[in-house]
C-alpha cells in the first residue's frame, strides 16, 4: 500500500492534460461566437500554446512513468482490450487533431469565421471529453475494488471540465478578448459544473472507499487525511470560479486567472494523489 | 493444454522463508523484490474467564505465494502490449522486448505477483523458473523448502487441496489461481476480516 505519491508521474498526466484538452471547449465557444476579428484570433491562436503545452507536459510525464519507454509503440496491441491502450489511442487522437488545428491557425490557414476552424474545433472539443472519459475508464478494473467505480470516471470529467473553464478564460485574456456576455456565461457554467461535479463525485468516491475492506485494512487507512485532499480541491475549485464570475465583469484579469489557474491545478493534483493513495486490492 | 501449478501444504510451513530466500537468491533479486512471498496471519484474543484464568483462541498460520498462473489471469487481460501472456504450458509470464512497464499488470493482479523492476526497464515475476523447467528440474522454492510444502507440475497430477480459498488470498472465483493448498486448522476463509497480516514489512 502506498500514500498515492509513488504515482506522482500519473496523477501530473491525469491532471495536466484533461484540463488543456476541456481548454479547446473554450476556444471553441469564443470563435463560434462569430465576432473575433482576424487579429484577435491570431493573438488567441498564439495564447492557445498554454492548453497544448499543459497537454505535452502531460504526455511526457505519462511517458516518464513508463519503465521502458522505448517500447512504448506496443501499446496499440491492446487497442479493444486494454482499458490503457484505449485511454492513449484517444489520447494520441485527441493531440494530433489539436496540434493539426493549431499549426493551421499559427500558419495563417484558418480564417477567424471559416467553417474550417469552427468544425475543427467542435471535433477537438468532444475528443476533450471522449479523453477525458477513457483516462477513467483505466481505472475501472474488477481486481481493484475502490478504483472500480464510475465516480472513478466522472470525476476526471469534473476536474478537466474546471480547469479547462480557468485556463480556457486566461488564454482569451492573454489574447486581450474579454469575457463579457455569452463567452463569459458559457465560461462561468463550464467552471461552475466542473467545480459541482469534480466535488460530488470525489466526495461520493471518497465516501464509498470507507466501506472497502481488504487484507490491510479499510481502504481509508492508507490516507487518513484524505478529507483535507478534498477540502483542498473544493478551495482551490472556489477561488477558480470565482475569478472566472469576476472576469466576466472586468478587463486585465491575466494576473488573477493566472493565480487562478495555479491554485486549480494545485487543487486537482492534490485530488489525484489521494484518489492514487486509495488504490486497494481484492485481498492483498 | 497442459496447466502447471502450485501445491501447498499449509500444515507443514513452518514460515522459515528459505523458499522465498531462494527464490531471491537464484533469480539474482535485489532486497525490495521478490516472486515468492510467505504471508504470516494471526488472529484471537486472550480472554479471562469469570474463575480468574485466562483462556485463548489465538492462532498463527503460513501462505507462502507467488504467482498463481491463472486460468483468468488479470494481469494479462490489462497488459496493454501483450507482453504478459499465458504459455502453452499455462504458465503466465513477461516478454521482456514487449513490456512497457507501466505497472498496470502489478495494480489489476489481486495476488500482487508481478512487481516493476525500473532498473532492468520491465516487469518481473514468477515464471515458474522457466529455465529449470525446461532442463526437467523443478522450481528452486519447491527443491528448497525443507518441509516440503511446496508441489509443482501438471496441475491434474498434484495433490488436491482446496483452489486457495483462505485469507489473506482473494476470492479464487475470480482470477481461478493454480494454487491448491492443503489448509491447516487455524486457516481462516478468503475475506476474514477477523485475522490480520502480521508481517506487513516483510511483505508490502
Amino acid at each position: 500500500m502506498g500514500n498515492g505519491f509513488e504515482h506522482t508521474a500519473l496523477a501530473v498526466f491525469t491532471t495536466l492534460a484533461p484540463l488543456g484538452a476541456a481548454t479547446f471547449v473554450v476556444l471553441a465557444a469564443a470563435f463560434w461566437k462569430g465576432d473575433l476579428t482576424e487579429d484577435m484570433a491570431r493573438r488567441l491562436d498564439k495564447a492557445t500554446a498554454l492548453p497544448v503545452a499543459l497537454v505535452l507536459v502531460g504526455f511526457v510525464a505519462a511517458f516518464f512513468h513508463l519503465a521502458a519507454p522505448q517500447n512504448a509503440v506496443g501499446v496499440f496491441a491492446g487497442v479493444g482490450c486494454s482499458p490503457l491502450s484505449n485511454e492513449v489511442l484517444a489520447g494520441i487522437v485527441f493531440v494530433a487533431i489539436m496540434l493539426i488545428y493549431w499549426v493551421s491557425a499559427l500558419a495563417g490557414k484558418l480564417e477567424a469565421r471559416s467553417g474550417v476552424r469552427h468544425g475543427l474545433l467542435a471535433v477537438i472539443s468532444v475528443l476533450a471529453v471522449v479523453f477525458a472519459v477513457f483516462c477513467g475508464f483505466a481505472y475501472l478494473t474488477p481486481t481493484i475494488p475502490t478504483w472500480n467505480n464510475p465516480l472513478s470516471v466522472i470525476q476526471l470529467v469534473g476536474y478537466s471540465l474546471l480547469g479547462g473553464a480557468v485556463c480556457g478564460a486566461l488564454a482569451c485574456a492573454i489574447a486581450r478578448i474579454d469575457l463579457f456576455g455569452v463567452l463569459g456565461v458559457i465560461t462561468c457554467c463550464m467552471g461552475s459544473a466542473g467545480l459541482v461535479v469534480g466535488a460530488v463525485s470525489f466526495g461520493g468516491f471518497i465516501a464509498a472507499c470507507g466501506g472497502v475492506h481488504n487484507s490491510w485494512g479499510c481502504a481509508l487507512d492508507a490516507v487518513p487525511n484524505i478529507w483535507l485532499s478534498f477540502a483542498a480541491f473544493v478551495a482551490a475549485g472556489l477561488v477558480g470560479t470565482g475569478v472566472l464570475f469576476a472576469a466576466r465583469k472586468r478587463s486585465n484579469m491575466t494576473v488573477a486567472l493566472t493565480v487562478a489557474l495555479v491554485l486549480v491545478i494545485v487543487g486537482v493534483f492534490i485530488a489525484r494523489i489521494g484518489f492514487y493513495g486509495l488504490y486497494a486490492g481484492l485481498a492483498l | 493444454m497442459t496447466q502447471y501449478g502450485f501445491y501447498y501444504d499449509a500444515t507443514r510451513c513452518t514460515g522459515c522463508h528459505t523458499c522465498e530466500a531462494a527464490c531471491r537468491d537464484y533469480h539474482g533479486l535485489s532486497l525490495k523484490m521478490a516472486f515468492r512471498r510467505v504471508y504470516e496471519v494471526e488472529g484471537g484474543l486472550w480472554s479471562q474467564a469469570s474463575d480468574g484464568t485466562w483462556i485463548t483462541d489465538s492462532y498463527a498460520y503460513y501462505t507462502s505465494i507467488s504467482c498463481q498462473h491463472c486460468d483468468n489471469p488479470a494481469c494479462t487481460q490489462v497488459c496493454p502490449t501483450g507482453a504478459m501472456h499465458k504459455g502453452e504450458n499455462g504458465i503466465v509470464s513477461v516478454e521482456e522486448k514487449r513490456c512497457i512497464g507501466c505497472g498496470y499488470c502489478a495494480l489489476a493482479c489481486p495476488y500482487k505477483a508481478p512487481r516493476v523492476d525500473r532498473e532492468v526497464g520491465h516487469s518481473v515475476k514468477c515464471d515458474g523458473c522457466a529455465s529449470r523447467m525446461a532442463a526437467g528440474e523443478l522450481p528452486i522454492c519447491v527443491e528448497a523448502c525443507s518441509m516440503r510444502c511446496i508441489e509443482f507440475g501438471s496441475i491434474d497430477e498434484l495433490p488436491r487441496g482446496t483452489r486457495a480459498a483462505v485469507a489473506p488470498l482473494p476470492d479464487p472465483s475470480v482470477t481461478q489461481p493454480n494454487l491448491y493448498i492443503n489448509e491447516c486448522a487455524a486457516a481462516q476463509p478468503f475475506g476474514s476480516l477477523d485475522c490480520r497480516i502480521a508481517n506487513a514489512a516483510e511483505v508490502d
